[in-house]
């Protein structure tokens, strides 16, 4: 597993110039703004919380991450400069956040059965018995992958980010970005051929 | 003078067995990843994931909270100045709204 941001600043901006050129802006926008970036952020909601459980694998602490993400985005608004789409400053937070709480949870574990443990299918109760059967497979497949991989197929296969935009929420190079993404397809492309 | 381009062969055998060579053929001829990217092509797997890591329906109700404590704090100063509003104004009837004689 690659280890990034062990202590970086969550809300940084990715590769931001040492001085703005003017037409950024450097504050917080103004209201009209701020309810527009707020209504983003809610949107952005369903994709924070696949990142944080393709890291966390397990739905408690994804929504712990949700709402930390929530809360550093929106007591940070005035360091977002507008040089990256706001999606992607609020992904890599998002992505920060989780990998944080990963690292907290797995300092704090006493019981080495707690490291890992999947708690995906208990709260969606919907689901059906094959429908549970898959999740628990890809979840076993998903859970081959380190956590960096995991974050790069879910933002491209399910968010479809592009991978510029993946390299920069995660401040990887482009290249890894796309080997950890074919990698992964391939390994859990074997699975998904034993499920037809 | 060019040097010859690998076959999907050797792209896939660096993939599986050497992920560091591709990641720096990949960084020298980024041409080459959309090879990669037909070679590994899992058309069905964004969906399976989407089912996979589907956040509960009551997501937002869970964490709204946290992205409207503005709002909170609004609204709940409002009740306060209303209740202070409230008892002021019935002093001043009680107490002070008196005509000087």
């Amino acid at each position: 597993m690659t280890d990034i941001h062990p202590d970086a600043d969550v809300t940084a901006p990715n590769s931001a110039p040492e001085s703005a050129p003017e037409s950024v802006p450097e504050s917080v926008p103004e209201a009209p703004a701020i309810s527009s970036l707020e209504q983003s952020l809610v949107e952005l909601s369903p994709t924070i919380y696949r990142v944080a459980l393709s890291i966390l694998r397990d739905r408690a602490l994804a929504e712990d991450a949700v709402q930390e993400t929530m809360i550093r985005v929106w007591t940070n608004l005035g360091k977002f400069r507008g040089d990256a789409p706001f999606r992607v400053w609020v992904l890599r937070i998002a992505h920060n956040v989780a990998i944080s709480m990963g690292r907290k949870r797995r300092d704090q574990a006493v019981d080495p059965n707690d490291l890992g443990e999947l708690k995906a299918t208990s709260a969606a109760p919907d689901r059906t018995a094959e429908g549970r059967a898959m999740v628990g497979e890809l979840w076993s497949a998903l859970d081959q992958l380190d956590p960096l991989s995991r974050t790069i197929v879910v933002l491209r296969e399910v968010e479809l980010f592009s991978y510029e935009d993946i390299a920069e929420a995660l401040d990887v190079p482009l290249a890894t970005v796309k080997t950890r993404l074919f990698r992964a397809r391939r390994s859990l492309a074997v699975k998904m051929e034993t499920w037809r | 003078m060019s040097k010859r381009a690998p076959s999907d062969r050797q792209l896939m055998a660096w993939l599986d067995k050497n992920p560091a060579r591709l990641e720096r053929h990949l960084e020298q001829f980024p041409d080459d990843a959309a090879r990669v990217e037909r070679l590994t092509e899992a058309p069905t797997l964004g969906g399976r994931l989407r089912e996979t890591l589907r956040p509960p329906a009551d997501l937002l109700d869970r964490i709204s909270f946290s992205t409207q404590p503005d709002a909170i704090r609004r609204d709940t100063a409002e009740v306060l100045v209303d209740l202070f509003g409230t008892a002021w104004r019935t002093a001043a009837v009680l107490f002070i709204d008196e005509e000087p004689s």
